[in-house]
């Protein structure tokens, strides 16, 4: 959601290629999991479609809804705090 | 390195003998594919034939997965529909269907069984409706659309279980007003999901 902020509309090769870039390969995102999960963000009216013919193919294009919009910066937040509490779970300041 | 159109056809014909039934997941599915081929292509300096081969070698499981994945994922259509029904103009109409029936004595109608059946046969109907339009109308099968198909038996099973549960003897204008609005709801959210299918459905088609 955070790329499709950023980007406008991506499609789905496109993301995986993305996310795979920022983590210099670290992470990658099989067809199995980006695709429902984009198709489950769209269901809850997160993701909009648009799609349109590109080199003899249909290509199908995501891009966030204005509650989309509204939920990224949600979830964003949600996930930052989270990340916070784990380090400081697995790092721990101990003051004496 | 741009595939050809027979190469293109090549991979939605491995993708429709792979069971891949929906012309709208196959389409998203062939174009993941064939970008993946291109790169392939052009990094690896192979040809079309290789190019597939070693990539369906590492990634046929989790293409595939991705289709049985989204056959059984037609709980999302649901709650599509749970979070259309609480959209504000639909909680209005809600409202108004209740206001409408709450001083109704629904009883007597409840208790005649063609009123019963007649709430079913408009259920039928609906059901026999999106029938004729996925495989008579349309022709090809839309995982978009059709998804949506299967809110009408859960409709259906709620229907039966108020009634039930209340009796057709204590029908009251609140549980009366649940099954219109569910009704309704559906009928007002199925042409919702028509109309914004009919943006892309050229596309496809």
């Amino acid at each position: 959601m955070k790329l499709l902020e950023e980007n406008g509309k991506m499609y789905g090769y496109e993301i995986t290629q993305k996310v795979k870039a920022i983590t210099l390969g670290e992470l990658q995102i099989t067809e199995g999991a980006l695709y429902p999960a984009l198709h489950k963000l769209e269901a809850e009216g997160l993701l909009d479609v648009e799609v349109e013919k590109v080199d003899n193919r249909l290509r199908k294009y995501y891009k966030l809804t204005e509650t989309g919009t509204k939920e990224t910066v949600n979830r964003l937040a949600e996930l930052e705090d989270f990340i916070r509490n784990m380090q400081s779970l697995v790092q721990p300041k101990l003051e004496y | 390195m741009k595939l050809t159109k027979e190469q293109i056809q090549f991979i939605d014909t491995f993708l429709i003998k792979n069971e891949v039934i929906f012309v709208d997941i196959r389409q998203e599915m062939l174009d993941h594919i064939a970008l993946a081929l291109e790169e392939k292509m052009e990094v690896e300096n192979q040809d079309f034939q290789d190019a597939f081969k070693d990539y369906m070698e590492q990634h046929k499981k989790e293409i595939l997965r991705n289709n049985k994945t989204i056959r059984g994922s037609y709980l999302d259509a649901v709650r599509k529909f749970s979070l259309f029904l609480i959209k504000p103009y639909m909680l209005v109409f809600g409202g108004v269907l209740f206001l409408f029936f709450k001083d109704i004595n629904l009883n007597p109608y409840f208790k005649d069984i063609s009123f019963f059946n007649s709430i079913t046969l408009i259920i039928l109907a609906i059901a026999l409706f999106q029938f004729v339009y996925f495989y008579i109308y349309l022709k090809k099968r839309f995982y978009f659309i059709e998804k949506n198909g299967c809110v009408l038996p859960v409709i259906n099973i709620t229907y039966c279980i108020i009634l039930t549960y209340f009796s057709p003897e204590n029908v009251t204008g609140y549980t009366f007003s649940i099954i219109i609005f569910l009704l309704f709801g559906y009928i007002i959210f199925f042409i919702n999901e028509i109309v914004k299918f009919n943006k892309h459905r050229f596309n496809y088609i």
